[in-house]
């Protein structure tokens, strides 16, 4: 064989040189990259510097917050620009880093914790804080609140207790939301049945709602009357319907009589209807930000206040109301509330300048400013001296949810609690789909959340 | 010669057929997604659903464009894509070629890597990766969403392998005795040979880079540096979405891959000519 | 004389296999190694991404063979797999076959069938739940116009599965492209031949096309598998990652994801990944031992 010493061999050599230097030069800007991250990891942004967190030098704080819309332009100019003119040292940085899925919590969030670079502030599902806390990623924040004279009588008693985890406050409550009964009218009255009596118990409910199905041919649903599971319908909501207790004495009681009957109940009608039929009309639309209730097919759905925002917007073409959930004989009717608040991720670089601005937006000041924006819409704040001053009752759909806010129930505060959650999804999925009983399997899910809690506690 | 040229035609005649009535099930979604861009309020949640809205609302494309600064998220968008399709198109045919055309010791272990780091999931890679990145100091840049293309992908490498080891073997012993070397056997004869392949990954590389989600979520905090499927995301509200602006920008954000594909499927004209080889 | 000279090759051609493959021996380094020791580290203690946790040995290896929900996850995928790929590699093929015929508008029609990997997954979700609405979706009124009753998809256990087999068929746009390049690989010369031959278009197909086509097919074969085994997105929007109705709908991966970032127990989620990573291994292996028997690469000797 020749020796490649003609253009050819020069051309390829060239070529494996170009090679050969542009993976040089991609290490090069690796470690160039690197070393100038040593830098930037002592902590000098040239925007936020807090190495020198002298009074007089400005400081950025990061905020995420998971919703989009409207909520950043309006939130910053009702809500942030006011709390910048009060602090002319702390800018604001939103940034909006959206949720996912039905943990609530943002994949985000959890990388940047773990990554050690999470914001100062951020907007967090109220459900997470026992989880969160739990694991130490919260700042502590009871120094600040008994400081600050921040009192827990400020807000709603429930909605305060979800912000608490083991006698130490994590977060400023903000925002919340509850569930009722929506009704149709429309569909009552063609069933024969007086559209402004809605049903108040358990057996009325059931009741009605048998009057309203109505079968087509196939031995399908052309109407639907009632499917207990079918939107806010969950366990949970059931269970308390039913007159059940989710915690007892710092004790997770998932098998409590109470809730035992209630998805027995449930199971009920997914036999009586003939189940099949009945998730295609529940589950399915529901994933898709359709309400099935808007169809108008529907009679009665347990459903939040925030559904008021919709009703009004794509204005169905039936009558409906609002009343609260039927509970179980001798049982009073109840309603649980979910909801925001603002928490200090730990390992923030300005917990100080983060605390001043929860204090801000969280209180009674912020939380004035932002539901009484124009666009507020249905929802209600967590102060109950706000929703006063903001005469929310005066709407008298809105008032059904108000009314029940100061008695409404929260998700046990726990480390398990996403856990607790999907377990009661899980068998109340089981139940209606007749895959075993409900007393077997709610104690079922009793022996699983104290197994995870055994094992978190070791 | 007549019968064969109308068997030919009835032949022809079922392909079209078939092709439109199994195409328009495909096309469904996106009529379904033209159409939502275009209601107004009340007929979003008709059921069953109106495929043909009674108002034609074309404001949604405007709306939805004012809504976010769609444009620079474009510009995000398309030079991210931009970098990472050139970096998978210089760094994969490069090494596929070398696991499947060059006779020596590494080039098994190597694709046995290459396959084994596609097989777990990326969700528990995900948060190591990050980690990574953070001590390289490319988090809130857009770094870690191109450069990695430089060093190549599994799934293309994989995808060349199989193509160069489809290719005939005379070619480059052929080529080899006259003198050629390997440089020139790869870049001369068997990466034009590859034009389709090479034309399909730079399709897939563009696209996945257009739709991914999950890494600029990660790796931007800058909204200034957000892409457009982040910027889509800004259509969800709390309790539910802006839903005909989502659509009517999804439908934009779709528009530059539709064209791309129809440039690269043009170069699938069957068959090639291999000169001086049978 | 010959031996000195063959070395040479040899070495010439390590040297030649190193420059090229080196971009992605660093890749390798730099981006890959890290992540799969790490996760390997974590499957071994009770790394919640909150905290680092403990060191446990085996406990989350053994915690994972009593889980009930791991069990039926893993029959899921597998049921999944086990239809989806063959089904969807002799659709894609067929489809392919089509699309390369040289007919009028081939452009439209080749388009037509990439659309739904374009759109986003939230309106072919939409989509498909219309389509298959046991009340008003279109298939069961098709099948009632002749005469059958139409099952209540993905409202029941038994057919949920096949649903969204059906809905991933939707997808194989994306493959198709795979083929449709792999077609134009194949020389003109060997057509040519077979019409000199008088070979007909069952002949062509089986001697020629499906024969040259088999290194794509085995490509799309592999990652389809690993594809399958790791189906997420679209069973997780499904049923908001519920895995309804009665489990049927819970694929690996989604029980994976809901125990590392729901559950926030990443240690747990890593010894889930490394299972998979096991069951992905032996079938690529038995996929690879079976390449043998039917791949036909003209690039071998």
């Amino acid at each position: 064989m020749k020796r490649n010493t003609g253009p050819k061999a020069w051309r390829s050599r060239k070529g494996i040189s170009i090679i050969l230097g542009f993976t040089l030069v991609l290490t090069l800007v690796l470690a160039g990259c690197s070393s100038k991250n040593a830098v930037s990891e002592s902590g000098t942004d040239d925007e936020t510097d807090p190495a020198k967190p002298s009074s007089a030098e400005k400081v950025t704080i990061d905020f995420w917050f998971p919703w989009g819309g409207d909520y950043q332009k309006d939130f910053k100019k009702y809500v942030v620009d006011e709390f910048e003119k009060k602090h002319p040292n702390i800018k604001v940085k939103m940034t909006f880093v959206e949720s996912s899925g039905q943990t609530q919590s943002s994949d985000k969030l959890l990388t940047a914790i773990a990554g050690g670079n999470p914001p100062d502030v951020a907007l967090f599902d109220r459900f997470l804080i026992g989880s969160w806390a739990s694991k130490g990623s919260l700042t502590d924040l009871t120094e600040f609140v008994e400081r600050d004279g921040i009192s827990p009588d400020d807000y709603y008693k429930s909605v305060w207790a979800e912000s608490v985890y083991e006698d130490k406050v994590y977060a400023l409550p903000w925002g919340t939301d509850n569930r009722a009964m929506y009704y149709n009218k429309t569909l009552m009255k063609k069933a024969g049945l007086d559209p402004n009596t809605p049903p108040k118990t358990m057996a009325e409910l059931d009741k009605m709602a048998e009057a309203t199905f109505v079968k087509g041919k196939n031995g399908k649903y052309d109407e639907i009357g009632f499917i207990p599971w079918m939107n806010q319908g969950f366990l949970y909501t059931q269970g308390w319907n039913w007159g059940g207790e989710w915690e007892k004495d710092g004790e997770l009681t998932p098998n409590h009589p109470q809730i035992v009957k209630a998805l027995d109940w449930m199971a009920g009608y997914a036999k009586k209807y003939n189940i099949e039929n009945l998730t295609s009309f529940s589950t399915a639309i529901g994933q898709t930000g359709m309400n099935p209730f808007w169809t108008g097919k529907v009679a009665f759905v347990f459903d939040g206040n925030w559904v008021l925002n919709d009703l009004n917007k794509y204005k169905p073409e039936f009558e409906w109301g609002v009343a609260p959930m039927p509970a179980a004989e001798g049982y009073p009717n109840v309603t649980w509330a979910g909801g925001w608040s603002y928490v200090v991720p730990k390992g923030a670089k300005h917990s100080e300048e983060a605390w001043e601005f929860l204090k801000f937006v969280a209180h009674k000041e912020g939380t004035l400013l932002w539901n009484k924006r124009p666009t507020a819409g249905n929802d209600i704040s967590v102060m109950p001296s706000v929703n006063e001053e903001l005469k929310l009752s005066e709407n008298p759909n809105l008032k059904i949810f108000l009314d029940m806010m100061p008695t409404a129930f929260t998700r046990p505060v726990t480390p398990v609690g996403s856990f607790l959650w999907n377990e009661t999804m899980r068998v109340q999925d089981l139940a209606i789909n007749g895959k075993g009983e409900a007393q077997q399997l709610l104690d079922e899910v009793k022996k699983n959340v104290d197994a995870e809690l055994a094992k978190l506690k070791k | 010669m007549r019968s064969q040229l109308s068997i030919k035609r009835i032949q022809n005649a079922c392909a079209h057929a078939f092709l439109i009535l199994v195409g328009l099930f495909f096309l469904l979604p996106f009529i379904w997604m033209v159409s939502t861009s275009l209601k107004p309020d009340n007929e979003l949640f008709l059921w069953p659903p109106k495929w043909i809205p009674g108002l034609l609302v074309w404001s949604n494309y405007p709306d939805s464009v004012n809504y976010v600064p769609f444009f620079n998220y474009l510009r995000n968008t398309l030079t991210i894509s931009g970098l990472a399709t050139l970096g998978v198109l210089f760094a994969c045919p490069l090494v596929a070629y070398g696991i499947a055309r060059i006779p020596w010791k590494g080039s098994k272990p190597l694709f046995a890597l290459t396959l084994i780091v596609m097989m777990l999931p990326y969700q528990v890679t995900m948060i190591p990766i990050f980690i990574l990145f953070k001590n390289f100091g490319w988090v809130g840049t857009s770094i870690p969403l191109w450069l990695p293309a430089f060093f190549g992908a599994p799934f293309y490498i994989f995808l060349l392998r199989q193509f160069f080891m489809g290719l005939p073997k005379e070619l480059e012993d052929a080529a080899r005795i006259d003198g050629a070397s390997e440089l020139r056997i790869y870049w001369g004869i068997m990466l034009p040979l590859c034009k389709p392949a090479l034309l399909t990954i730079a399709l897939f590389q563009f696209m996945g880079s257009w739709t991914d989600y999950q890494g600029p979520l990660i790796y931007l905090s800058d909204e200034s540096k957000y892409t457009i499927m982040l910027g889509l995301q800004a259509f969800k509200t709390q309790h539910g979405a802006e839903w005909q602006m989502l659509m009517a920008a999804s439908v934009l954000v779709t528009l530059p891959i539709i064209i791309l594909y129809f440039i690269v499927q043009r170069s699938f004209i069957q068959g090639i000519t291999f000169s001086g080889i049978k | 004389m010959v031996k000195p000279k063959k070395t040479r090759f040899e070495r010439k051609m390590a040297l030649y296999g190193v420059i090229f493959t080196l971009p992605w021996i660093l890749g390798l380094l730099l981006f890959h190694a890290y992540p799969l020791i790490m996760s390997i580290y974590y499957s071994f203690t009770s790394y919640s991404i909150l905290d680092p946790g403990e060191w446990v040995g085996l406990e989350n290896y053994q915690t994972l063979f009593q889980d009930h929900v791991f069990w039926v996850s893993i029959y899921n995928t597998l049921y999944f797999t086990v239809f989806f790929v063959p089904i969807s590699i002799v659709f894609g093929v067929g489809l392919a076959l089509i699309l390369n015929l040289k007919i009028r508008g081939q452009g439209f029609y080749r388009t037509m069938f990439f659309m739904p990997s374009l759109v986003p997954p939230i309106a072919t979700t939409i989509i498909w739940l219309w389509l298959l609405n046991p009340q008003f979706g279109l298939v069961n009124h098709w099948l009632e116009q002749i005469g059958l009753q139409g099952p209540a998809w993905l409202g029941s256990e038994y057919w949920s599965k096949p649903s969204v087999i059906l809905m991933s068929l939707w997808g194989v746009g994306q493959s198709i492209v795979i083929y449709l390049a792999g077609l134009q690989d194949i020389p003109q010369d060997y057509y040519d031949a077979a019409d000199v031959d008088g070979a007909n278009i069952i002949q062509r197909l089986k001697h020629i096309t499906l024969p040259l086509l088999t290194p794509v097919i085995f490509f799309n074969l592999i990652m389809g598998t690993i594809g399958a085994l790791q189906n997420f997105v679209l069973p997780y929007t499904l049923t908001n990652g519920q895995g309804t109705p009665a489990n049927s709908m819970m694929f690996y991966v989604m029980y994976l994801y809901t125990n590392g970032f729901g559950y926030l127990k990443m240690g747990y989620a890593s010894a889930m990944a490394w299972i998979l990573f096991l069951i992905v291994v032996i079938l690529t292996a038995l996929i690879f031992i079976s390449q043998k028997r039917w791949v036909y690469y003209q690039g071998k000797d």
